[in-house]
């Protein structure tokens, strides 16, 4: 397709960057394309956000001062909670295609805005990473299962529309929601769900299933508490994973025990069983590899930051997770700070095919349950505006 | 593995699940009955010895929390009186008791990791005797299990093992659920999340005891501060590292623009900052650190629109908006500021009202502060205090607007079928002193030490010698008036219908006219304080103006009173009950009484003394000397004349009283100087308090030949054959016998005319000793009332002189 930016021309470089169809490998003259196209998304919002203007300021940050790689460091970042606090926006109103809340579940909801090229090209990245994968299969049909909430009219909930995107990969054969809508709110049918299971292994076709990893493993202790006998479900099955745990992180088992679990109960290999992570703030996606961990795609560049300093650590060290890419145009979030906490490593020591460094979440960064009887602003649900 | 406290023993698992799902004995067995002066007095004890190895600090809160002193005030300023427990009669209409009770089961859970909490918040429910079972969290310390074991070991109240249970389970376990199933109250603390997620386990009617997360501010008014109080106000942010719920995680400052805002943040960074490091450095996780460079990030961001401001200065921040709202803050030395203005209090604080605690208000003068703290109360604001003490507390301060121990009980009621002769009901006797405590006489009693927690003096009785002071504190006195005034409504005062007039003795340090005033007082009577005045006239034109029915007051006053003011009186006609103290009436009295005001009722106010308070009462059915013991104020011992051992059945003894509950002095096993026996068998009244009947001073009831005998006894025969005057009794040896010899005393010289035959006969032990056993002389004398031997300094008759040598039985 031919997408393009918002301007074309100031914005050429980034079109290249984005035009790349190999997300796990570098062309040749990477680093000087990636660092061309960061100037000219830095440029095209301090022109046209007033207030990433007014934050470039307060930092003493001079565009200029950006000759290599290594001095986008020193470049501003900004704090992904801002973006759920007020609107930041690089382009007028009429050329918002996209305007998503994210699921928050500490209460506050982000509001981020999307031009078509901001939403389209981590799109076609999420292509070709399911093309690298081999996972792009016109000539199968698949049953999927998704354990996502079953749209409703008009739902902005980010999660909703990726996962109905990812059935597009290959021909729908059944989709069955497993968080069904009701008149008071989405309810998780976990009968319905075994229900369906069941009727896939019966047919025979490849199972994709995406969504939420917390009803995954509901419907898995199911299994196990109930001892009921396991499925083997087509081998050629992918499940593929994210949004987190939604609020029962207090049930969270560990991604490897999932994997395990998943294995045994449901009959897919390890290998095709994949977590994804994404955020409203920052739409590169990042899937893992068959040795489950994140690869980090040419598009972008992870930092790790000193939670203390903010001065960038190195491989093994936890700290903030910095993401830059230069992909976004809508808002000034091509530099962002996210909430997580995590780690980076060498991409060699993975020992896949893919050779781009790794990074893997250690937390949320201040969240914690606060163990004294003062009242904190990270346990408050609701606003109180 | 046993980790399970459970009442006193260790137990695992599977007995735990027993006990909570199959065999529940344990809840419907009778326990110990609890009483709250043998719990206080053992928590006391056992804190003040305890060796166990705990975190100092920690054990000098224990010990603090567990000071008897502190215990009974916390107990009396939360719940009203020390006998809140003890039904008692709320209303004079009818027989209706009431009392607090324990909610009975409540089940505690409290936040992972609040070593030692866990504990305290169990005793705190055992105040009131209910029986806790705490939820530890499976990463919390072996503390409060260690303790329990402890305190039960070296527990002298017997009332603690069956009523404390410490569990270790996940919040999520099927127990957890199913002791909560078996509690009356839940006892909570927690966040918002927490505390949903735990009341939504529970049935609509349990009783949910939530202590929710709150938040605390500062407000400064506007106008230059002083130094001293902008350090005391930097002491409150950063003692606890604001990780108190009343430490103050914003500061509002009255002022109408950013550049004040600003000055004053930048005015008072630098004594934070002093304050930081006098405490020292921080040690902060990644996630306390992570929560501060979040909100840090937002403001710096703030600050880059000209929005807000961010100040920062080792490791203190203050983060500054111009909007008027509540903002938490991250804690560990970040202080949010924003405006404020009288005007906007209540918008400010409205939707933050369950959550508020504490304001620590920094005004120019007291004027300003008081219009302050109106705005604030009605916000809802339920705590406000100066600078500096934010973080303080005292004992029976209530927490989060609420007393611990009102949530944590509920009150009963209960009608009787008949009631009018005691006030209260089904309290367990005290227990009384053991008898490795020594004896006290009237020296011992004298000589105490002041302990510093007297509010009254009064001067105690004794007709011998100098005055001698007794102490009472005000909890004292009120617990003895209440008990006399319990006694009181039994000996037949009808507060709805007698109307009074106070005539006993008052001022000099007396206590009798103003501890009769606050006993009318406490029964809602109507009274006249009149006082022991002069002017009889004046008296009873009050009584016949202002409809008075009874006289309060002592025998010998009253007597001459009445023998004034006959004729005025019986032409009134209203008087119809006499209540008296400090003396006895003579049967003589009683019957000149009777016979010319047709007043029938002559009756005891109270039985006691200064020093011991009140010790006995007179229901209708006791006659003579026959009295009911104050049972829920005092002990009484009743001891042998000569060894400390109890009397056996209904044998003479001495009365030996204990007041477990006084403060201001040591009432133990105090020898009054009274003589009395046991009246064995229940009362016809329906009281449930022991009965006891006086036989007069240890100095009126003396032994001659074997027997006993009281001078008493010899005054009412003397009565009944029509001798009223003074007389004392001669103990001596005429050589070989013992010599009882009646001296009578007249005046006027009017020998009287007595008939000792009668004397004789009528007083058993006497006829015994002289007629049948032949061992002992009675005769008969006559001495002129100047000659009798009287006490020097008072010049009170001596009733019994004993001149018997050594060797007398």
């Amino acid at each position: 397709m031919n997408l393009q930016p918002p301007d074309p021309v100031k914005l050429a470089s980034i079109k290249n960057l984005l035009d790349w169809e190999k997300p796990y490998q570098k062309s040749e003259g990477w680093d000087k394309l990636f660092l061309d196209a960061m100037k000219e998304c830095c440029a095209w919002h301090l022109e046209n956000c007033p207030e990433y203007r007014n934050w470039c300021e307060f930092n003493k940050f001079e565009l200029d001062s950006v000759q290599s790689l290594k001095d986008l460091e020193a470049m501003p970042f900004i704090f992904a909670n801002i973006f759920k606090s007020r609107e930041l926006k690089s382009i007028s109103d009429d050329k918002i295609s996209l305007h998503l809340t994210s699921s928050g579940t500490t209460g506050q909801k982000s509001q981020m805005f999307y031009d078509e090229w901001s939403i389209k090209s981590p799109q076609r990245i999420l292509d070709w990473i399911f093309d690298h994968y081999g996972w792009i299969e016109p000539q199968q049909k698949v049953n999927y299962l998704l354990y996502t909430y079953e749209p409703e009219e008009g739902s902005k909930l980010g999660t909703a529309y990726t996962d109905n995107y990812l059935c597009q990969y290959a021909p729908i054969n059944r989709v069955e929601y497993a968080l069904k809508y009701t008149s008071t709110g989405h309810k998780f049918d976990l009968f319905g769900t075994l229900k369906t299971l069941a009727e896939f292994e019966e047919e025979g076709l490849p199972v994709r299933i995406f969504g939420f990893p917390s009803f995954l493993a509901f419907t898995l202790e199911h299994f196990i508490k109930s001892k009921k006998a396991s499925l083997s479900l087509n081998p050629q099955s992918l499940v593929f994973l994210g949004g987190g745990w939604k609020g029962h992180q207090d049930k969270a088992i560990s991604k490897l025990e999932l994997y395990q679990r998943t294995s045994e109960i449901l009959g897919i290999p390890d290998e095709r069983l994949r977590d994804g992570f994404g955020s409203v703030e920052h739409c590169i996606p990042y899937v893992e590899c068959e040795n489950h961990r994140f690869h980090i795609p040419v598009y972008s560049e992870v930092l790790i930051r000193d939670i203390s300093t903010f001065k960038v650590l190195d491989y093994g060290e936890v700290g903030y997770l910095n993401f830059i890419s230069p992909y976004i145009t809508s808002v000034p979030a091509q530099n962002v700070l996210m909430g997580d906490l995590a780690v980076k490593r060498p991409g060699e020591e993975c020992g896949c095919s893919i050779s781009t460094d790794t990074f893997s979440i250690s937390g949320r960064a201040g969240f914690k349950k606060n163990k004294s009887c003062a009242v904190s602003a990270a346990e408050l649900l609701g606003d109180f505006s | 593995m046993k980790k399970h406290f459970w009442f006193g023993q260790l137990v695992d698992d599977s007995a735990l699940e027993d006990f909570l799902e199959r065999d529940l004995d344990w809840i419907h067995a009778p326990k110990p009955h609890f009483n709250i002066l043998e719990v206080i007095k053992s928590l006391d004890r056992w804190s003040k010895k305890l060796t166990l190895d705990i975190d100092l600090d920690f054990k000098k809160e224990l010990i603090k929390f567990c000071d008897a002193g502190e215990l009974k005030k916390k107990f009396i300023k939360e719940l009203g009186s020390i006998e809140a427990l003890t039904l008692r009669r709320v209303d004079f209409k009818g027989n209706y008791f009431e009392k607090r009770s324990p909610l009975g089961i409540i089940t505690h859970i409290l936040p992972g990791n609040s070593e030692g909490l866990s504990f305290l918040a169990a005793i705190e429910a055992l105040l009131v005797g209910n029986t806790s079972i705490v939820k530890l969290s499976s990463t919390e310390s072996d503390l409060a299990i260690e303790l329990c074991l402890n305190l039960i070991e070296n527990d002298t109240s017997g009332c603690i093992q069956s009523r404390l249970a410490f569990l270790r389970l996940e919040s999520n376990s099927k127990l957890l659920s199913r002791a909560l199933a078996l509690s009356h109250g839940v006892s909570a603390w927690g966040g918002d999340s927490a505390l949903s997620s735990i009341k939504s386990l529970l049935s609509p009617q349990t009783t949910f005891i939530p202590w929710g997360h709150k938040i605390s501010f500062a407000l400064v008014s506007k106008g230059e501060k002083s130094k001293e109080q902008l350090e005391k106000l930097a002491h409150d942010v950063i003692d606890l590292n604001q990780q108190a719920c009343s430490s103050p995680q914003s500061l509002f400052l009255e002022c109408d623009s950013k550049e004040e805002l600003k000055a004053f943040a930048l005015k008072f960074l630098p004594f934070l900052v002093q304050a930081a490091r006098k405490k020292g450095p921080m040690n902060l996780d990644n996630m306390e650190r992570a929560e501060i460079q979040n909100e840090s990030m937002i403001f710096r961001f703030m600050e880059a629109q000209g929005e807000a401001f961010f100040l920062e200065e080792e490791d203190v921040r203050i983060l500054g908006k111009m909007k008027s709202e509540m903002s938490p803050s991250p804690l560990n030395r970040t202080l949010q500021l924003r405006p404020i203005s009288k005007g906007n209090v209540s918008k400010v604080l409205f939707r933050w009202s369950e959550y508020l605690q504490t304001c620590g208000l920094l005004c120019n003068d007291q004027t300003e502060y008081l219009s302050w703290c109106e705005l604030l109360l009605n916000a809802g604001v339920p705590r406000i205090c100066l600078p500096g003490k934010m973080v303080d507390s005292y004992s029976g301060e209530p927490h989060d607007g609420q007393f611990a121990l009102e949530r944590f009980s509920k009150i009963v009621r209960l009608e009787m079928p008949t009631g009018e002769n005691f006030n209260s009901l089904l309290g367990e006797p005290l227990v009384r002193p053991s008898r490795s405590r020594a004896l006290m006489n009237k020296n011992d009693f004298q000589n105490q030490e002041d302990s510093g927690l007297a509010h009254f003096y009064f001067k105690s009785g004794g007709s011998s010698g100098t005055p001698k002071i007794s102490r009472f504190s005000y909890q004292d006195y009120h617990s003895q008036m209440q008990a006399a005034a319990d006694g009181l409504i039994c000996a037949g005062l009808d507060p709805s219908s007698d109307r009074v007039i106070n005539l006993f003795f008052g001022g000099g340090l007396y206590g009798g006219f103003l501890s009769f005033t606050t006993i009318l007082e406490k029964l809602n009577a109507v009274q006249l304080p009149m006082g022991a005045v002069e002017d009889f006239d004046f008296i009873t034109s009050q009584i016949i103006a202002l409809k008075v029915n009874t006289l309060f007051g002592m025998p010998s006053y009253l007597f001459q009173y009445l023998e004034d003011q006959e004729e005025e009186l019986n032409h009134y006609g209203g008087l119809t009950k006499i209540f008296y103290g400090g003396e006895h009436f003579s049967s003589g009295q009683r019957s000149w009484i009777r016979k010319k005001f047709s007043i029938d009722f002559i009756k005891s106010a109270s039985y006691g003394s200064v020093d011991a308070g009140p010790i006995g009462y007179q229901c209708p059915y006791s006659t003579g000397g026959v009295h009911h013991l104050n049972h829920q104020l005092q002990t009484l011992e009743i001891l042998d004349l000569e060894r400390d051992q109890d009397v056996a059945g209904e044998e003479v003894g001495r009365l030996i009283v204990s007041t477990p509950s006084r403060e201001a002095m040591v009432v133990e096993r105090y020898d009054i100087g009274d003589l009395g026996r046991w009246v064995l068998g229940p009362c016809q009244c329906g009281s449930p308090s022991p009965r006891f009947e006086l036989l007069g001073r240890t100095g009126d009831v003396f032994r001659a030949a074997g027997n006993f005998l009281s001078y008493k006894k010899f005054e009412t025969i003397l009565s009944d054959q029509g001798f009223v005057g003074e007389f004392q009794i001669i103990l001596d040896n005429d050589g070989h016998q013992d010599r009882l010899s009646l001296v009578l005393g007249f005046s006027d010289g009017k020998k009287p005319v007595v008939d000792s035959m009668n004397i004789i006969n009528e007083i058993k032990e006497l006829r015994e000793a002289v007629m049948d056993e032949g061992l002992l002389n009675f005769s008969l004398l006559y001495s002129e009332s100047g000659v009798l031997d009287r006490v020097e300094s008072s010049g009170k008759l001596r009733h019994v002189i004993d001149k018997r040598e050594i060797g007398r039985i």
